[in-house]
């Protein structure tokens, strides 16, 4: 009986052995297996300086974009700071900055130019500028100060949804595209040209999954100048817009207009040779019956048109009205960004010309009945 | 009299291959033939004057890139010009308003010629045929620049490539009408393919007119603007013009695509809302939709005339008949005679 129950027990422990080592492997393999799906980072050097920049090799949610945002750009004003910002692009460069750098693309001689007429040799030196890198680092500074918010933006458009759209602050404008597996900050002062683009690759391996695609913010100072004057209101540009509208093309009945927004373009070129940006309201009107739109340009520091198009799409439709019973006096305002849709009421010169002499009648007539009782009444006493 | 005979033969090669060059040289025009055709139909004064300039300077490039041009734009771009195009034309441009039919019960597209007539895919599919199987060649660019000629109806990423229709047997969709294959990538920018060296760019819905701006079609750098204006001349500038001082190692459409977009919008096509897709609000719907420019089949191909004096990536077969404006130039020295002989792929252009 003993023995058997001796043999029990050695079957029992050794039935607990390979349960110890078993269960041991597991939780190794588990542990390993855990270990694994830990976010793995990468970290680069960029050559010839003590810069390192650690970053996740799936950009794969906001935090992780954050982070990696502004671990990129604290690198990157370092490398400018020190003047090692070819040293970034060999890592951190796109393909076009990569090979400009190398010097495989706009590598020609003076010359090569020389027989150029001055149109085809303003678009090279173009090229030339667009493709360097021309810093400036208190905006660069503006943008690392902003990447929560602008990466909150990319959160509340939806991670990873294909969606082309604009952020704006007082200091900040961002046209943000994006895709399931990539995101492109196009970053500017104002919104205009960019000046400064990233591309982030997300939801997947990439390395680097963040590159610099251009950096022209050194161009704030040096070739533009920015002047933020917006003085006059969104309403009064839309009503000097459907009057100049009316005025230039056999006044067509303008029944919505879409705002998009404020752009900033030159002006004019001040001594330096520099542009000067000032605010301009860009309009499409919309009139009733009519194919396309006209496109409405005006400044918005002086009411003054800038530019006046008839335009539209190749195989666009009419303007219906939704409603027909819709007054003529009133003009549906739609915010392109927003889609918000206002009413405007436009003023009905006629009448209110009618009803603005009527008073002045009345009361230049009691100004001047006034004025001769008082003459009378003074010469008579 | 070894020698003599030698000295015969060489010059009889050089009498043979001159006769074959020159009947070669009939057939080959249409190889090397630049259409720049656009209707002002139901077009604003604005936007004739804006296309007026800009085919002025492409046919200039062109000619400069050492294409035949014929410059139709207006009162020329009639419906059997362009008929008569689709049969020798190596590229070919329009700008014009299209759209989309059901009026012979099947899906048909079609752009107008200058008096509004509707020009059909499968009018263009019937004399295509010619170029590609009677002149033999592989290769055509088409620059399409009107609505839905790439598709879009219904939904915005409905490519229409298209084929033969099984109940009438006809040919449908322009991509398929003027490059004579479905072979083709639907995005030939981030997936390049196709059979041989065709290329069609086109836009999926609207196509903005040129001097649209707005929405999410931003400003250009300025100098740059309008800014699609601006985009399609850049891009034919780098196409054909100085692209040996902007890339030495020969510029692709899909590189020129990316100049283009990098001067006037400051990033490159990947990243311009023609290649994502731009958000028009349309008045006809009072409604917002996207309208898109596509590139199909190989946007890595580079035109004939931009690559014979390097390798082209992928280069596509030549045609089967010579090409004045294809084939280097080759300097030769004829020890009989003493003169220097100019070749140009056997043609003697010089002696």
């Amino acid at each position: 009986m003993n023995k058997i129950k001796i043999g029990i027990l050695k079957v029992f422990s050794v039935f607990l052995l390979i349960l110890l080592v078993f269960s041991t492997v597991g939780v190794c393999s588990a542990i390993s297996a855990k270990e694994s799906t830990l976010p793995l980072y990468k970290t680069y050097e960029i050559p010839n300086t003590n810069v390192v920049v650690t970053l996740p090799q799936v950009i794969d949610s906001p935090e992780k974009l954050k982070s990696a945002l502004k671990r990129f750009l604290e690198a990157y004003i370092q490398c400018v700071k020190t003047d090692h910002v070819e040293d970034f692009v060999k890592v951190f460069g796109d393909k076009y900055l990569k090979r400009y750098y190398a010097g495989e693309i706009l590598n020609f001689t003076i010359a090569d130019i020389k027989n150029l007429n001055s149109e085809d040799l303003k678009i090279l030196l173009d090229s030339v500028d667009v493709f360097s890198i021309n810093s400036n680092i208190t905006f660069l500074e503006v943008i690392l100060n902003n990447i929560d918010d602008l990466v909150d933006h990319v959160q509340k458009l939806g991670f990873g949804n294909e969606t082309i759209d604009f952020y704006v602050n007082n200091d900040l404008y961002a046209y943000i595209v994006m895709s399931h597996d990539s995101v492109f900050f196009g970053i500017s002062p104002v919104k205009m040209y960019i000046l400064f683009g990233v591309g982030v690759t997300i939801n997947k391996e990439a390395y680097p999954p963040i590159v610099l695609c251009s950096d022209r913010t050194g161009w704030i100072g040096s070739r533009y100048i920015i002047v933020k004057a917006v003085k006059i209101t969104r309403d009064d540009a839309i009503k000097t817009a459907i009057k100049v509208v009316k005025e230039r093309y056999n006044s067509p009945e303008i029944r919505a207009v879409v705002d998009n927004g404020i752009v900033y373009d030159v002006k004019y070129t001040d001594e330096k040779g520099r542009g000067v940006l000032y605010p301009k309201y860009l309009l499409h009107l919309f009139a009733k019956g009519e194919k396309g739109l006209y496109l409405v340009e005006i400044w918005a520091d002086d009411g003054s048109i800038a530019n006046i198009y008839k335009t539209g799409f190749m195989g666009g439709g009419y303007f219906v009205d939704p409603n027909s019973d819709w007054p003529e006096n009133k003009v549906a305002v739609i915010d392109f960004h927003s889609g918000e849709i206002k009413w405007l009421y436009l003023r009905n010169d006629e009448n209110t010309n009618g009803v603005r002499h009527l008073v002045l009648s009345v009361f230049g007539g009691v100004i001047g009945t006034g004025l001769i009782a008082a003459i009378v009444i003074k010469r008579r006493f | 009299m070894l020698r003599v005979n030698f000295y015969s033969y060489v010059l009889l090669l050089i009498i043979l291959l001159t006769i074959a060059s020159n009947m070669g040289t009939l057939k080959s025009t249409a190889g090397n033939v630049f259409t720049i055709c656009g209707s002002t139909y139901d077009t604003s004064n604005e936007e004739i004057a804006y296309w007026n300039t800009l085919t002025d300077e492409i046919a200039n490039m062109a000619r400069d890139a050492g294409y035949v041009v014929y410059e139709l734009y207006g009162e020329s771009t009639t419906k059997e010009t362009i008929l008569e195009k689709a049969q020798n034309t190596y590229i070919f441009i329009y700008t014009g308003h299209g759209k989309f039919s059901y009026d012979y019960y099947e899906l048909h597209l079609f752009f107008v010629d200058n008096s509004g007539e509707r020009v059909f895919d499968f009018e263009i599919y019937q004399n295509s045929n010619y170029y590609f199987y009677s002149l033999d060649y592989n290769e055509r660019f088409v620059f399409l620049w009107s609505c839905f000629q790439a598709g879009g109806i219904n939904y915005l990423e409905n490519h229409i490539i298209g084929g033969i229709h099984d109940s009438s047997g006809r040919a449908y969709g322009m991509p398929y009408s003027w490059l004579y294959t479905t072979d083709l990538s639907t995005d030939g920018y981030a997936d390049p393919y196709s059979e041989y060296g065709r290329v069609f760019i086109g836009f999926l819905r609207y196509a903005p007119i040129i001097t649209y701006v707005g929405g999410s079609i931003n400003e250009g750098l300025p100098g740059y603007n309008p800014p699609l204006y601006w985009f399609v001349k850049l891009f034919f500038f780098a196409l054909l013009k100085q692209w040996k001082l902007l890339d030495p190692s020969g510029m692709s459409i899909n590189e020129a695509l990316n100049f283009a977009s990098e001067i006037v919008w400051g990033t490159s096509f990947e990243n311009t809302s023609l290649y994502c897709g731009y958000i028009i609000y349309d008045p006809e719907n009072d409604a917002y939709y996207k309208g898109k420019m596509v590139v199909y089949g190989n946007g890595n191909y580079i035109l004939i005339n931009q690559r014979w004096n390097q390798n082209p990536p992928s280069p596509p077969p030549i045609p089967s008949s010579i090409n004045n404006y294809a084939i280097p130039i080759v300097e030769c020295y004829s020890s009989l005679t003493k003169l220097k002989i100019i070749m140009n792929w056997g043609v003697i252009i010089s002696e």
